[in-house]
């Protein structure tokens, strides 16, 4: 009888550990991403919605029924997910490493890794905050306003009012085709729910913040001066993200990781060649 | 033909003139010149693009301000070892090349893209892929020799710039894309997978040359590769249907 193999959870680790498994992965999932190329162009009707309704919901219905068009996405994730997994996994065994002084390098070297894991510690949080966000994130889109009526928000305790509008035309001649167009959109909002309101501005690129929502200007009208249409209404999105201060705080420690990196770094090399 | 377009084409007179005198070994002041020009050409034509969108973002004109940056690395650097001295102009007149008979600068910018960190985004991506081109043509120079990737002091240089660009890059998109649409990835944008695709790469060929994985004399291939990588992916991102020279000619 054939001896079988057992997988161990201690060769398992192994596997984790390996940081040809990390080559590995990043190449597939560069892979990937070319292979995403062809088959996003020209169907962001397809992609656009996971925006709004959620990872999950998103799988469920238009990651299924193209399977063809939204395979790499699963791949992706697939990839991704195990790419966390041995990053982690490197990461711990590497600063448990640093920790035994016996095996510990000297100081500017210790600094140099603890900098290098650093980035790999803000790289989990990224991908760690964008599951939080796909997945646990509420998104209430295509909230229309009218000035002067409050419009409840389903599923929040929102209600919103459209205060005012400031559409200033561009004049210039520089843009010609923006000539008599708004590019810059100014929106005053007054928000309210059972314990207080507050009035504020949204514009593109600057949402507005209320309880923990967040509300993003999608469209407006009228966008041209002398436009047939010239009802005022704007269109909003509303969001509540768990995952932001996650991927936020990824960035912040990578980029520190980053720079500290950048700066130590021809200062090692400098030294090593000195030495040799 | 626009006004973009002649500039471009002036740059392609520049920078093939650069070349073809260089591999001449014509006086280093007349090499000079040509190249000068062609930056001059390739630089104002990117900076007028951007004058006709600005505070928006031009829409698709990250590989010209890629040939851009490289048309001043290939200026500032001067003559390197052979390849080099061939391929990075060979590279740069491509790019013009591809531009102009590919062009996709017909779009109108967008409302959204009037951010400091869209323009961040862009300049960012912009340095990242000149800088893994310039990392993959040095790399091919060491493929050639026979020798190793120490003994290139600019190969390596190159690429950890490059991804510090690219991950800087990444992050001012994901920030604007927060602000704009309250995502931090806007997935249904081929561009950003292009993106997304090159980080993977070269952050594998860094832990490659980190960690010591694999070979020793597959870390050159795998940059060289990865410069073309990155090459392959700009023009498809960046161009649009072909417009044959006598087509963009007769168009003025």
């Amino acid at each position: 009888m054939k001896d079988r193999k057992i997988v161990s959870p201690a060769s398992l680790a192994g596997i984790f550990l390996s940081i040809r498994l990390a080559v590995v992965l990043l190449l597939l999932m560069a892979m990937t991403m070319c292979l995403a190329y062809g088959s996003v162009a020209g169907r962001d009707t397809m992609f656009e919605p996971m925006n709004q309704i959620g990872l999950w919901s998103w799988m469920e219905t238009y990651g299924t029924a193209h399977l063809q068009y939204t395979a790499w996405f699963f791949l992706f994730l697939f990839f991704a997910a195990l790419l966390a997994v041995n990053t982690l996994c490197c990461t711990v065994s590497r600063l448990l490493r640093l920790k035994d002084t016996r095996t510990r390098p000297r100081k500017q070297r210790t600094v140099f890794s603890l900098l290098i894991h650093m980035m790999h510690a803000g790289m989990v949080l990224v991908l760690a905050g964008y599951l939080a966000s796909y997945t646990l994130g509420q998104t209430e889109s295509g909230i229309v306003l009218i000035p002067g009526r409050t419009s409840a928000v389903p599923n929040t305790p929102l209600r919103l009012e459209l205060v005012s509008m400031k559409l200033p035309v561009y004049k210039g001649t520089r843009l010609e085709a923006f000539s008599g167009s708004v590019i810059t959109p100014r929106i005053r909002i007054r928000a309210e729910d059972k314990s207080g309101k507050r009035t504020f501005d949204i514009g593109f690129n600057s949402p507005g913040l209320f309880r923990g929502y967040a509300l993003f200007l999608q469209k407006f009208a009228p966008s041209r001066q002398g436009a047939i249409n010239s009802r005022r209404y704007v269109v909003i999105d509303i969001r509540k993200d768990p995952g932001m201060m996650i991927y936020i705080a990824g960035i912040i420690v990578f980029v520190t990781g980053l720079t500290g990196y950048l700066c130590l770094h021809p200062r090692l090399r400098a030294e090593r060649r000195h030495a040799c | 033909m626009t006004n973009g377009h002649i500039l471009l084409l002036c740059s392609i007179a520049g920078f093939g003139s650069g070349l073809i005198l260089e591999q001449m070994n014509q006086k280093q002041s007349l090499v000079l010149a040509a190249k000068a020009a062609g930056f001059a050409a390739c630089s104002a034509g990117f900076l007028l693009r951007y004058y006709h969108a600005f505070p928006m973002l031009p829409m698709y004109i990250a590989l010209h301000g890629t040939t851009c940056i490289l048309g001043g690395i290939w200026l500032w650097k001067g003559p390197g070892n052979d390849t080099e001295r061939f391929l990075l102009p060979a590279v740069i007149l491509l790019l013009c090349t591809v531009q102009f008979l590919f062009p996709k600068d017909f779009y109108l910018p967008f409302r959204r893209s009037a951010t400091l960190w869209a323009h961040a985004f862009l300049l960012a991506s912009m340095a990242a892929r000149a800088m893994f081109i310039v990392s993959g043509i040095e790399a091919a120079g060491v493929i050639r020799a026979g020798n190793s990737l120490q003994d290139s002091r600019w190969a390596y240089t190159y690429a950890i710039y490059g991804f510090s660009w690219l991950t800087i890059s990444i992050f001012c998109g994901e920030i604007w894309s927060l602000t704009g649409w309250g995502t931090p990835v806007i997935w249904h944008d081929p561009g950003i997978t292009c993106l997304m695709a090159m980080w993977f790469y070269w952050v594998a060929v860094l832990h490659m040359h980190y960690t010591g994985t694999w070979a020793a004399r597959l870390q050159p291939i795998s940059m060289a590769a990865g410069g073309l990588l990155v090459i392959v992916l700009s023009c498809v991102s960046d161009t649009g249907p072909f417009r044959g020279f006598l087509q963009q000619v007769a168009g003025s």
